[in-house]
């Protein structure tokens, strides 16, 4: 098995002829086997949030899937083939040669661009009305966003690496990679699709003052940035009705937020129990996605809330440790982007259930319902997992081939 | 790589500075981290009283199931007022999920047809009524089978018998008694209502809440009367037509059991239909067998003749003297309707003679009269416990006049009830033992169990026996026999009483006015007294007499009653003979059918022991019948009654018979 894959990895190696020397070349590794207990780790964790999806999308999904399709495991069947999915995604991924990304970088970024720059021009000669967010057909409909946002992580950990010589420098450095960013942010605000968009460009610039980006670059970018954003935030009726229900009264909180507390505070410290939801039953809206945090803090009660919350953490403190002992700085700012990604979307999502933030469209990775989302983040994961393997296995191949060379074969 | 990392460029990033950045934002995430468990501590752990009350309340809805209204039962126990329980149907047609097998099924149910149902569940509206007010019977297997969107709600109706409506009084809207027993006895009848506890969803289905605390509703107690139906009827029937027959503007019946003071039928008139609730006015809604008091006149002589009779010691043949019938006290004249010179005292009394019953009434004196007619019940109430009862005017001695005593000595200057004079001469009847007269039997609650018990209650011993039963045959007896009261025979059996005939006062005056009240009080069997009876009749215009109005109208009270209640016949333990002639009697009068429904009319006739013979639509009104009503034919008799069922007819009907009333 692992013979095969190294034979796969090799290949890769073999065609990548063009890529820079630099980047192939491994960071020093750091004492003790921490990459490949995280690897294995943040597959645990990814496995049981899926787990745990699954149970609670059926759970709280069921009224839904009943009322609008007539089949209470709607909901069930689907995310479980998805989660499968999701995990055999990981497994490939995880297998395969994550440099593969950095060398797609620059056309799966191009993709996305073209793709949202299509979905405006259909919504332009009116074949798409309202907000245009999905693209393609059947089961395979998939956010064009989702894609956007791993592009900008993909081609900004291949350009923070390829730039790290001279990352400070504000035209070669800096220009290129905030027109790129603010290209897809705009295409995807212009969906519209504000809040998301701010999160790519939340995920963009994370990346670019990890990447070593001057402080002073970013912040000078992001001090116009916040008017701009202020008075896109008010240019649209229900982004100020979502303003106004977070930051009024409780009387003014809007019918989702009344009864997300409502279902949290009836969990209280131990919940109802599985499938002892109430809100469920038709009350939340969105309850088997956005608002799936809900149901499992009133099923589970706290303790289930910060269940959830500590194995996000876990994804979290793996990313960063994966990153940490990346093979090279590709790798690296790829754990990194992927893993402030999952882990900020989702407390961005519980922040929302719990009305620490204004509503926004943002779903739980691995629990929410939604398939393609859940295929991103796997893949997400696949390479975090793959990037946790790499240094082992380079040096696997290199062992045998000490082997093969001392025993004088020929390769 | 390494020197890269040992002497980093200006333009370049290093290791050391990745970990400070990897740092803050690792901060920055734990800051995120902090704030998101804070808030949800904050709502799942220190705000959860708050939110879980806000939670029930949106989770649970209460309906309230009422509790079913006891009925209120005659003597025998059939129903004279019972509360129906009806059913309608309802859907929210959003969450009919199978319309098609769902109108099939009411279909099948109600006989209309499948399309009718089909556009309903069609429509718009989230709610829409399928049927209502149908039988529970009818709609018991619907009721059982849960059709998803589709509903039910009880509705209870309070149906009547329809007589004693004064008595039995009405309830309202919401099922609480607004007038006569219904009122009175609200509390007992009205049982407790349930309250169930159901778990709503977003979209307001209910399902009965599991964990909630379910109050079932427990029904109301049911009320057994002393009062007969049959008898009230038979009483109903005649005062009416007393009423008519002499163009009066009232008339009051009552029958008691002498022995124990159950009252076995009380009636007025005018009267209302309980059921349609036609022409409810103060005037008719009031029960004046208790609530009106009049000046007695002539049957309030037993107080004088029992005075004599204990007091003075006075015999049948005692002779007194008449004064040739007129006699003048202070200026006024007391009148005989005939002139008098010495007679016996029985004489007297079956003559109604005023000037020997004045002159008597002051030989006896004004304390002991006064004592007599307290000891007869008179100036108080009788404790019979029926809403607004009025306990009559007894002035004390100290605010009598000259002219109270003789007066009073034949029944002016005083007021009582009908219901009061009738309990002198059941007192009278039950050798001088004043019982409590009383409506309620018992009250039973819905599981059988007697709640309370009404026992007869001896009041007072107004008069020694030997006192009572020698008045009984000497005078009261005889007044039947050969006096003024004739007409109020009963064939084959011996009744006592006495008329009474009193002028009404008119703005402060007896003179210039004809209007009289005419009432006889008596009991029967004379010899071993059983029942007592009153008829009042408040101003008959064709006829005044109370021995031509009162009178007649008692004897087929009570002779009808005797013919078909078989407790009486047993209680006067009745030999064969005597029943023939009774039976004889036994013809009875067509009521009025017009304007009723097919259900009412049947129930009507069965109850004056006749049948019938419906033809046209069935289910419909009475439009007309074969025998005129007042019409007087023998027992069983079919009539045949044409029902309609257009509402237009039933309409014109109710006019036609409002005319009619108005003719009357």
């Amino acid at each position: 098995m692992k013979l095969s894959d190294l034979k796969l990895n090799l290949d890769f190696d073999l065609e990548l002829d063009d890529s820079p020397a630099e980047s192939m070349a491994l960071l020093p590794a750091l004492p003790g086997r921490g990459d490949s207990i995280a690897g294995k780790m943040l597959f645990l964790i990814v496995a049981l949030l899926m787990c745990i999806g699954v149970v609670v999308v059926y759970s709280s999904g069921a009224g839904w899937a009943e009322q609008k399709f007539s089949d209470p495991q709607y909901f069930l069947w689907r995310q479980l083939t998805f989660a499968v999915a999701g995990m055999a995604m990981i497994f490939v991924v995880g297998a395969i040669d994550y440099h593969i990304f950095r060398k797609i970088s620059k056309l799966f970024l191009f993709v996305s661009i073209g793709l949202l720059a299509l979905l405006l021009l259909l919504k332009l000669v009116h074949v798409i009305h309202g907000a245009a967010r999905w693209i393609g057909f059947g089961a395979l409909k998939f956010q064009a966003s989702d894609l956007a946002k791993y592009a900008i992580i993909f081609h900004f950990a291949r350009l923070l690496s390829e730039k790290k010589a001279y990352i400070k420098d504000l035209h070669d450095g800096y220009y290129p990679m905030l027109v790129l960013l603010m290209t897809v942010v705009a295409l995807v605000a212009l969906e519209p699709n504000f809040s998301t968009a701010s999160l790519i460009a939340i995920i963009g610039f994370t990346l670019m003052f990890i990447g070593g980006i001057r402080i002073k670059y970013l912040l000078a970018t992001a001090l116009p940035l916040i008017p701009i954003a202020a008075v896109f935030a008010i240019a649209a009726p229900y982004r100020v009705a979502r303003l106004v229900s977070f930051g009024g009264g409780e009387k003014e909180f809007s019918y989702q937020v009344r009864q997300a507390l409502l279902g949290l505070g009836n969990g209280g410290l131990f919940g109802l129990g599985l499938g002892a939801s109430k809100q469920r039953d038709l009350y939340l809206p969105l309850s088997y996605n956005d608002f799936v945090f809900v149901v499992i803090g009133e099923e589970y009660g706290f303790i289930g809330a910060m269940l959830i919350l500590l194995l996000f953490a876990g994804i979290f403190v793996c990313g960063i440790i994966i990153a940490k002992r990346a093979p090279d700085l590709f790798g690296r700012y790829v754990a990194i982007g992927v893993t402030f990604a999952i882990v900020f979307f989702a407390f961005i999502n519980i922040a929302v259930s719990s009305h620490l933030m204004p509503t926004t469209g943002v779903a739980l990775p691995f629990i929410s319902y939604g398939g393609t989302a859940l295929l991103f983040n796997s893949l997400g994961i696949g390479l975090l997992v793959s990037i946790s393997r790499y240094r082992k296995k380079v040096e696997t191949m290199e062992r045998a081939q000490a082997l093969l060379e001392s025993k004088g074969g020929v390769l | 790589m390494n020197d890269e990392r040992t002497t980093p460029e200006p333009k370049g990033t290093s290791d050391h500075e990745f970990g400070l950045r990897l740092g803050v934002m690792a901060a920055l995430m734990l800051l995120f981290f902090l704030a998101i468990v804070s808030k949800l501590l904050g709502i799942q752990v220190f705000d959860v009283k708050k939110y879980r009350a806000k939670a029930s309340r949106q989770y649970e809805v209460m309906v309230t199931e009422t509790a079913r209204r006891g009925r209120i039962l005659d003597r025998h126990g059939r129903p004279l007022a019972e509360s129906v329980e009806s059913i309608s149907f309802y859907a929210d047609p959003k969450h009919v999920t199978d319309p098609g097998a769902a109108a099939q099924l009411f279909s099948e149910t109600f006989g209309k047809s499948r399309r009718h149902y089909l556009d309903l569940f069609r429509k718009k509206r989230r709610f829409v009524w399928l049927e209502r007010n149908v039988p529970v019977a009818q709609a018991a297997k619907l009721m059982s089978q849960k059709i998803k969107g589709i509903g039910f709600r009880r509705e209870q109706h309070r149906y009547y018998l329809n007589v004693g409506a004064q008595l039995i009084g009405l309830t309202d809207r919401d099922n609480k008694g607004i007038s006569g027993l219904e009122k009175s006895f609200d509390k007992e009848l009205r049982g407790r209502d349930g309250v169930r506890v159901f778990q709503r969803s977003a979209t307001g289905e209910r399902y009965p809440a599991p964990d909630a605390e379910q109050v079932l509703p427990m029904n109301g107690n049911d009320v057994t009367l002393t009062i007969d139906a049959d008898v009230q009827g038979i009483l109903e029937e005649e005062i009416a037509q007393a009423v008519a027959e002499f163009k009066a503007r009232s008339a009051m019946g009552i029958v008691m059991d002498a022995r124990t003071g159950e009252i076995i039928a009380m009636a007025n008139h005018p009267t209302f239909d309980m059921n349609r609730r036609s022409g409810l006015t103060a005037d008719q809604m009031r029960n004046r067998a208790v609530t009106d008091m009049f000046e007695p006149g002539s049957t309030f002589k037993i107080v004088m003749a029992a005075a004599a009779t204990e007091a003075l010691q006075w015999r049948a043949d005692r002779l007194v003297d008449g004064h040739g019938g007129t006699l003048t006290l202070y200026g006024k004249h007391i009148r005989d309707h005939e002139p008098f010179e010495t007679i016996t005292f029985q004489k007297a009394i079956i003559e109604s003679s005023n000037v020997v019953a004045a002159s008597t009434a002051m030989k006896v004196g004004p304390e002991v009269f006064y004592r007599y007619a307290r000891a007869l019940g008179f100036g108080q109430k009788t404790g019979v416990g029926l809403i607004g009862e009025s306990g009559g005017r007894l002035k004390p001695v100290s605010r009598w006049g000259s002219l109270t005593l003789p007066w009073m000595g034949y029944g002016y200057q005083v007021m009582a009830t009908p219901l009061q004079v009738l309990q002198a001469y059941a007192t009278m009847a039950n050798d001088g033992a004043r019982m409590r007269p009383f409506v309620i039997k018992s009250v039973t609650g819905p599981d059988g169990k007697k709640v309370m018990e009404n026992v007869p209650l001896k009041v007072a011993q107004a008069l020694k026996p030997e006192t009572a039963r020698y008045m009984a045959k000497e005078y009261f007896r005889a007044v039947v026999e050969k006096g003024t009261g004739k007409l109020a025979a009963i064939e084959g059996i011996p009744v006592a009483g006495k008329t009474g005939t009193a002028q009404k006062l008119h703005n402060g005056s007896y003179q210039g006015w004809r209007y009289y009240v005419a009432s006889f009080a008596g009991f029967f069997p004379c010899d071993n007294p059983q029942y007592a009876a009153i008829i009042v009749v408040d101003e008959p215009q064709t006829e005044y007499y109370a021995s031509a109005v009162a009178a007649p109208a008692f004897s087929r009270v009570c002779g009808r009653a005797l013919a078909c209640s078989l407790e009486m016949q047993k209680r006067l333990s009745m030999k064969a003979p005597e029943k023939e002639l009774l039976d004889r009697v036994s013809t009875v009068v067509v009521p009025d059918l017009k304007g009723l429904r097919e259900s009412d009319a049947a129930k009507l006739l069965e109850w004056n022991g006749l049948k019938l013979e419906p033809f046209g639509s069935s289910g419909g009104s009475v439009t007309s019948q074969s025998i005129a009503p007042g019409s007087k034919v023998e027992k069983e008799t079919k009539v045949r009654v044409r029902l309609t069922k257009r509402v237009q007819q039933v309409m014109d009907t109710k006019q036609d018979r409002r005319a009619d009333g108005a003719a009357r």
